[in-house]
């Protein structure tokens, strides 16, 4: 039970690793199409990578800590 | 080159709220029975500990697949927007793992837009549809209306 725990932090992490990218490189590609169109800096940013990234890891790590002690609290699973 | 001649943004419409809400309640719904799963776990774990183990690992399981999804399908859903242009209308909309999909209607082809709100909720919240020549639709558009009267005094501004 311990492995597959840590297999799922694992996966978890991963997973949050994934997302994250692809949600800059989509951001990226918003950007463009938004200073093709005018020039950079007269569009509002209307995405926000970092922020996406620092609540989506701040759950990613609320998961984590939260499986890890229910799993600890509950002896007899080991 | 003259000033219209050049591209530039008339707008940057996001999509309209009510996209998130069908969203939220599948998420909540979707955790509601994850915590059931990891309650009955719990209320195995003496009695039965296998059960208790089997129910702990599959609601372990919902969960990474929920959350995941639940941050994936948020991001996507607030990166849907039209842009609209002093030459065209763009459509912008988003599935982070699955698809990239950028719609372009240009002014010299366009020739009407239909706004579409139909049914009590639509109304009410006032969004809707708009559709190009009857073929390019894009949902959840807020205030519909005010949104198609931008389109055609752009149009007028080319």
């Amino acid at each position: 039970m311990t492995w597959l725990l840590l297999t799922f932090h694992g996966l978890s992490l991963l997973v949050y690793a994934f997302v994250v990218w692809r949600f800059a490189r989509v951001h990226r590609s918003e950007s463009r199409l938004l200073d093709e169109l005018q020039e950079e800096g007269s569009v509002p940013a209307r995405s926000r990578p970092v922020l996406f990234a620092v609540s989506y890891g701040i759950m990613t790590l609320a998961v984590v800590v939260s499986t890890s002690l229910l799993f600890a609290f509950q002896p007899h699973w080991l | 080159m003259t000033s219209d001649a050049r591209e530039r943004v008339i707008a940057v419409v996001p999509g309209h709220w009510v996209r998130y809400v069908r969203l939220v309640a599948v998420i909540a719904l979707t955790g509601l029975a994850d915590a059931a799963v990891f309650a009955a776990a719990g209320f195995f774990a003496l009695h039965n500990p296998y059960l208790a183990n089997g129910l702990f690992v599959a609601a372990l399981l919902l969960l990474l697949l929920l959350y995941h999804w639940a941050f994936a399908a948020v991001a996507s859903a607030s990166m849907q927007c039209v842009i609209v242009t002093n030459h065209r209308v763009v459509s912008y909309a988003v599935r982070l793992l699955f698809y990239e999909e950028l719609q372009e209607v240009a002014f010299e082809k366009m020739k009407s837009v239909d706004v579409v709100m139909d049914g009590f909720w639509p109304n009410l919240l006032r969004y809707g549809s708009l559709v190009f020549e009857g073929k390019v639709s894009v949902a959840y558009v807020p205030h519909p209306n005010r949104v198609a009267r931008l389109i055609e005094q752009a149009q007028g501004l080319r």
